[in-house]
């Protein structure tokens, strides 16, 4: 449910008034006036002339020693001019005279820091301040001597606040707890209603209703209280960080949290709820940068639909939301037709151009300043934000409608504020032709005149008509002329794309205008897929097509449209303003690939010179179109062609950094950028890193395994790898020859000596090498050592150690047509010795057997219950002798794996498979019976017995030589005995059922001689 | 010394976002801004282009090879909030699945480790993490929503480990292989994730870095009882969390080094003993852990100023590791 916005500066209005350093914030109740007071002075801002105002700093006879805890204006139209302002145990009452705020008076009573000071509802005179020192004192304003009544309590109160329906009642908060009190009964609180296990940070009163309030606290959650019924709260509100301020809306029944910000997370702490769906918020207001510490709303204005959010935070800044309708609804209210535009008041509150733009206006010659003079409000806001505002909201599109129709004319002066010297050099622009921009709607036509003028070297005429929701765009060169009509559904932006047409006259041929449809139609698309609005990237395009006819014959259109038909223009479409969340791409980087390559892609020569001392990396994708927006006319002229690329972002910046503070600006960079194209990506480079690595491909290919002749083994190691010169190596298996020869060799009975594994130059010398080996990685050494000290010492040669095999047997006789007499020999009672780990005391055994088995653990050189790990070393390095291509080598290894390698899909774990002798129908695991010493298993095609590789079905158990069946069931079906038998299809049943092995279709078995 | 094997002229269009080779080292694959997909062939200091996949309507931002017991097969991911998953069928390269369920741009996939099957992680920026897996020739995605808040930049898998079983001798029934990833994001967090009953759960939060992550890495396992997460942030800084699996839950951050521009990623080698680190500033630094715990620079593949001139090998000078003992 909950949505991120992505607000643009038309939303939002930024004051930054770092001066102050002001902690408390305060709006009046005509919502002109800001209060920003903190310890460096007291100021007061009105709100209605933004742009230009000034703080109006309040004069303050004590130097302040003390931060501002907070501050309010009287809520009175009466004292509207009145405010208190709260510093350590004293509130100072300020009011307006002779336009100046002075102080009238100072209530001084409390002993501790004044917490919370709260105007009465009711009563203009009447002041409420809680303290720490546990008092609650209502002040009168005509007797500031001393406290009109006082509360006391045993612990600190934090807030206090009066309810805003009756004028009796007030309630504050003591940590967890919130009291009522009735001003007339002094001596004990009305209520007591323990809220939150935690501290309470912020009360308010339901606006409308008496007997409501909501806490917010430190415990994570914002509660509504009934004051009628104390048991249970309301309802709940839960967020994952402590809620710092909660207030309710004043419309529907919403409800505005601030979080406390978690470790540097600040991007969503101003969240508005609404009461039916506590589960989520409804919006999220970003943008502040640091702590909110105050929130206010602004009465609302009648002819206005927005209401209107002030914000002050840690970031110095003041923020200004506006809460549209859709929002207000989302919180219950019923919002009346909104066809009527309440813009004039968002034109009031659009913000100063942002990064100074403005300020190089000013600064810059005349022509630049006429045309600029008292359009300020016009030029207001982001313009191109605009465009990028997803809208789910249909009742809204109309208005956002007229706004990115006023955004076609605004994204020009965007990119083109800053140097006056290119709006004169115009003039000399040999392809342009007159132009004239008449939007139906805007007031001041001259202005956008001349910026596309110098934007568009062509003829541009748009006309846009809000009531029938469409406009006309025409451009020429001097070759062509286009005009196209575009017409906006009702549902636009949402996956609706506008229709377009090419409407007479034109010069274009049919064909040709039919691609150029094709185009636009297509980035028209993609911008409404997500959900964007598509005039200027339709616009842009327009251009570029028109570009291209004018550059290149007619014929090189083809090529144009194809690409872009085919997506190629749709690099305009990214770095946008709504990629802010788009984590800026890696242009260079290094990765470990395979077993030793490093690759390495870097940027491209020519953009290679990090100006990292001029320049940070940016950080979001969206730094991009920041980034367009701050260049000069002529490059955008080129990015209208190129659009944005992250190679162009390096190009700029590299030029810009290369070009010193002497040369300026030269009209050479724009051939600089242009000839630097010629390579657009970095080189890849394949770095060997082998050298860096423990391990060795060398060695793995000399290593040698021989189970019957460990000494050797070691010695043939040692010389391996002293070849690589590994001293440390040739040292270990120095020493691994001689712990590994026959004369340290244990005993087998535990009543000779104690066994080699035991002495300090046995397992300890051992661990110790493995501990220093893990230590450095070197998973080769690891693995070779478990092999050879581990404690399967020899392969395994036979895998029915592990208890989870199933057998399956095969009788080759089997008359008994479609009936399997395959015997399912559940959990293997094998005949080989359990691993002595399997044993476990307790189990009545016999204590000499018992003997023997520790024993047999202490024989080992490494102890057994690693095993496992051993096991893993053995795994790792078999995967890296399976990169290295050494097959062989790998295979070996994995001989020595304690447990089989488990299959991943198989439901067994292992299965293998035995014969029923034909002749004593004795089970056998081997082609030869064990009782009758003849050949077990018989080939169905040529009737000799099987001794290698063979193959049967599942199902009727006849089979025989691989190559015999394999020849037999390329041409046939069925069984080869005529047992009716179809092998091929039974026996993959018999997988799917039982097996589910994931081999070819008949089991191969690799008979042992 | 650090060689240069080969150098690979991609010809791309537009800026590379990755490069990456395939499980024997003999593939290249790299991606780039313009939209395009090309795998060489580098073996023995050649290079010839196997394929160019196109399929992309954006800027590719990174591609992942799969464990080539499934067949050759690379994911890719882009701007376009799509998921390619390409496949060599018979030295053709086609597209053999597209995941289009994201709602923004999809910053990083990386494949399970192959104990898991054919198993892709996708993460994006609208803040979810999608996981892709193979069955029965079908793909079922998991979407784990909101796993970070304003987006989610990277993924990785753990390596497969099985529970406790460094310690404990394996039972005799089938090891339950626990799946875990970790992801980093915009939210300036470190999740890392953990499959319980086919949910993903955070199981842990990771919070040390103050500005978005980057790129997250876990380093691979050669059997040693604790894992190990590189970390990196546009804050510029490396960090290296360690969790001992005999003690218990705790991941402890250690930061590896400041940087003086933004980190961009970090890759860890095959045995988990070096770290790659390489960011904004267009230069690559090869890290080390000493037998003391510390980090150590032991490589710089600088590429950075004043050798634009020439399209020669970095230099990377690095010290050969000393023999020990």
């Amino acid at each position: 449910m909950s949505t991120r916005w992505t607000w643009t500066a038309e939303n939002v209005s930024i004051q930054n008034c770092s001066e102050s350093q002001a902690t408390a914030m305060a709006l009046d109740s005509t919502g002109d006036f800001v209060l920003l007071a903190g310890r460096r002075g007291i100021d007061v801002l009105c709100l209605s002339d933004i742009p230009h105002c000034k703080p109006q700093r309040v004069k303050h006879k004590t130097t302040m020693k003390w931060d501002i805890s907070v501050a309010e204006w009287n809520p009175h139209s009466e004292q509207k001019n009145q405010f208190v302002t709260a510093s350590n145990q004293a509130a100072d009452v300020f009011t307006l005279s002779e336009s100046e705020y002075v102080q009238a008076m100072s209530l001084k009573a409390h002993t501790r820091t004044i917490s919370d000071l709260n105007w009465s509802v009711f009563n203009p005179n009447l002041l409420a301040t809680s303290s720490v020192d546990t008092y609650i004192y209502i002040w009168d304003t005509r007797e500031s001597k001393k406290p009109a009544s006082a509360f006391s309590t045993f612990a600190g109160a934090g807030q206090v606040k009066w309810n805003k329906k009756d004028e009796h009642c007030l309630a504050t908060v003591h940590d967890g707890d919130i009291r009522l009190w009735d001003k007339r009964k002094g001596n004990q609180a009305v209520k007591y209603i323990s809220a939150h296990v935690s501290k309470i940070y912020s009360l308010d009163w339901d606006p409308n209703n008496q007997s409501h309030l909501i806490t917010a606290s430190q415990d994570c959650s914002a509660k509504v209280w009934d004051t009628n019924n104390e048991q249970k709260a309301v309802l709940e509100i839960r967020t994952d960080a402590p809620q710092w301020k909660v207030r309710y809306t004043p419309f529907g029944d919403g409800l505005v949290t601030i979080t406390m910000p978690q470790l540097r997370q600040r991007e969503k702490n101003l969240l508005m709820w609404s009461q039916s769906n506590p589960a989520a918020p409804i919006h999220s207001f970003t943008g502040h940068s640091d702590d909110i510490l105050e929130f206010q709303w602004r009465p609302k204005d009648v002819s206005s639909f927005d209401y209107h959010m002030v914000t002050w935070a840690r970031d110095y800044t003041l923020r200004i939301w506006r809460v549209e309708p859709y929002l207000q609804r989302l919180c219950g209210v019923e919002v009346q037709d909104l066809n009527l535009s309440g813009s004039s008041e968002i034109e009031i509150l659009a913000s100063p151009p942002k990064s100074g733009s403005s300020l190089s206006m000013a600064s810059s010659a005349s022509p630049a300043r006429q045309l600029m003079g008292g359009s300020n409000d016009l030029m207001g806001g982001g313009g191109v934000g605009d465009q990028n505002r997803s809208l789910s909201d249909l009742d809204e599109s109309i208005t956002s409608l007229e706004q990115e129709f006023k955004s076609l004319a605004r994204i020009t002066p965007q990119t083109t504020i800053e140097p006056v010297s290119h709006l004169t050099s115009f003039f000399s622009f040999p392809s342009l032709c007159f132009l004239s921009l008449i939007p139906t709607y805007s007031a001041t036509p001259s202005l956008y005149l001349y910026f596309f003028s110098v934007s568009f070297p062509f003829l541009h005429r748009t006309f846009s008509d809000l009531g029938s929701r469409s406009c006309q765009i025409s451009a020429s060169s001097n070759r062509h002329t286009i005009r196209m009509k575009m017409t906006f559904p009702p549902q636009y932006p949402v996956k609706v794309s506008p229709k377009l047409a090419i409407i007479s006259p034109t010069t274009l041929d049919n064909q040709t205008r039919m691609k150029v449809l094709e185009v636009l139609n297509h980035s028209c698309m993609q911008q409404v897929e997500l959900e964007r609005f598509c005039i200027s990237t339709c616009f842009n395009q327009l251009i570029t097509i028109l570009e291209g006819l004018q550059l290149n014959s007619p014929s090189a259109m083809n090529g144009s449209s194809t690409k872009g038909s085919s997506g190629g223009q749709v690099t305009s479409s990214y770095g946008t303003a709504s990629d802010k969340n788009i984590p800026f791409p890696r242009t260079s980087g290094a990765r470990f690939c395979s077993t030793d390559k490093l690759v390495m892609f870097t940027r491209p020569n020519s953009m290679k010179k990090s100006s990292t001392i001029f320049q940070a990396t940016p950080k979001a994708l969206s730094a991009l179109s920041q980034h367009r927006g701050q260049q000069n006319i002529q490059s955008t002229r080129k990015e209208n062609q190129e659009g944005l690329s992250i190679a162009r972002f390096y190009k700029e910046r590299e030029n810009k950094h290369r070009r010193g503070g002497k040369h300026r600006r030269k009209n050479s960079d724009v051939t600089q950028i242009s000839t630097s194209t010629s390579q657009a990506c970095g080189t890849v480079f394949v770095f060997d890193t082998s050298c860096l690595l423990p391990i060795h491909q060398k060695l793995a290919e000399t290593y040698v395994l021989i189970p019957d002749d460990v000494p050797r083994m070691c010695s043939l190691n040692a010389n391996a790898a002293a070849a690589v010169g590994r001293k440390d190596l040739l040292q270990v298996w120095s020493l691994a020859s001689l712990a590994s020869s026959p004369k340290l060799s244990p005993y087998s009975s535990p009543d000779h000596e104690r066994p080699w594994a035991k002495h300090p130059m046995g397992r300890q010398l051992l661990k110790s090498l493995m501990d220093h080996y893990s230590s450095i990685h070197d998973v080769q050494t690891l693995a070779m050592l478990s092999c050879v000290f581990g404690e399967n010492t020899r392969p395994r040669g036979d895998a029915m150690n592990s208890p989870s095999i199933q057998r399956f047997f095969v009788s080759p006789d089997s008359d008994s047509m479609f009936s399997p007499d395959w015997i399912i020999d559940g959990y293997g009672h094998s005949s080989l010795p359990e691993s002595p780990d399997d044993y476990k005391f307790g189990q009545a055994r016999n204590p000499e057997e018992m003997e023997k088995d520790i024993h047999r653990a202490n024989m080992q050189l490494i102890d057994p219950s690693q095993r496992h790990q051993l096991d893993k070393f053995k795994k790792k390095y078999a995967d890296i002798l399976y990169k290295w291509n050494l097959l062989d080598a790998r295979a070996e290894l994995l001989k020595y794996m304690s447990y089989p390698e488990r299959s991943r899909r198989s439901q067994l774990d292992f299965s293998d498979f035995g014969i029923v002798c034909r002749r004593c129908k004795k089970r056998s695991m081997s082609v030869q019976c064990k009782e009758c010493k003849k050949y077990a298993f018989e080939c169905s095609i040529c009737h000799v017995a099987v001794r290698g590789a063979s193959i049967f079905c599942l199902f009727c158990g006849h089979g025989g030589h691989t190559q015999h069946m394999l020849d037999w069931f390329k041409l046939e079906k069925m069984c080869p005995t005529g047992c009716g038998c179809v092998c091929e299809r039974e026996s993959q049943r018999a997988c799917e059922q039982d097996v589910s092995c994931s081999s070819p279709i008949m089991p191969t078995v690799s008979a042992k001689r | 010394m650090v060689s240069v094997i080969s150098t690979v002229d991609t010809a791309h269009e537009d800026m590379i976002h990755d490069a990456q080779m395939d499980y024997y080292g003999i593939r290249l694959a790299t991606c780039s801004s313009d939209r395009s997909v090309k795998i060489f062939d580098v073996k023995g200091g050649q290079q010839t282009l196997v394929a160019n996949l196109r399929g992309h309507e954006g800027p590719v931002w990174q591609v992942a090879w799969a464990h080539p017991m499934y067949g050759n097969i690379l994911a890719s991911c882009s701007y376009d909030r799509k998921v390619i998953i390409w496949k060599e069928t018979n030295g053709a390269w086609d597209k053999l699945y597209e995941y289009g369920n994201h709602e923004s741009s999809v910053n990083s996939v990386q494949w399970a480790p192959s104990e898991f099957g054919l198993v892709l992680a996708a993460a994006s920026s609208d803040g979810s993490v999608s996981v892709l897996t193979h069955n029965d020739g079908k793909w079922d995605s998991q979407k784990v929503k909101d796993a970070h808040a304003i987006g989610c930049n990277s993924v990785s898998w753990a390596p497969a480990v099985e529970p406790g079983s460094l310690i404990e001798p394996p039972t005799g029934q089938k090891p339950n292989l626990v799946r875990r990833f970790v992801t980093g994001g915009c939210d300036n967090l470190v999740k890392v994730w953990k499959e319980e009953n086919g949910e993903w759960k955070d199981e842990h939060v990771l919070e040390a870095h103050s500005d978005w992550v980057r790129d997250v890495a876990w380093a691979p396992s050669i059997g040693l009882p604790h894992s190990v997460i590189a970390t990196c942030s546009q804050d510029c800084r490396v960090i290296i969390w360690t969790n001992d699996e005999g003690t218990g839950s705790t991941w402890t951050p250690k930061i590896l080094n400041k940087f003086s521009d933004v980190v961009w990623h970090v890759s860890w080698s095959v045995t988990g003993n070096i770290l790659a680190v390489s960011g904004g500033d267009n230069k690559v630094s090869l890290w080390k852990e000493s037998l003391e715990g510390q980090w150590v620079c032991v490589s710089d593949v600088n590429k950075g100023e004043g050798q634009s001139q020439t399209t020669q090998s970095p230099a990377i000078t690095a010290t050969e590791p000393q023999p020990e003992q």
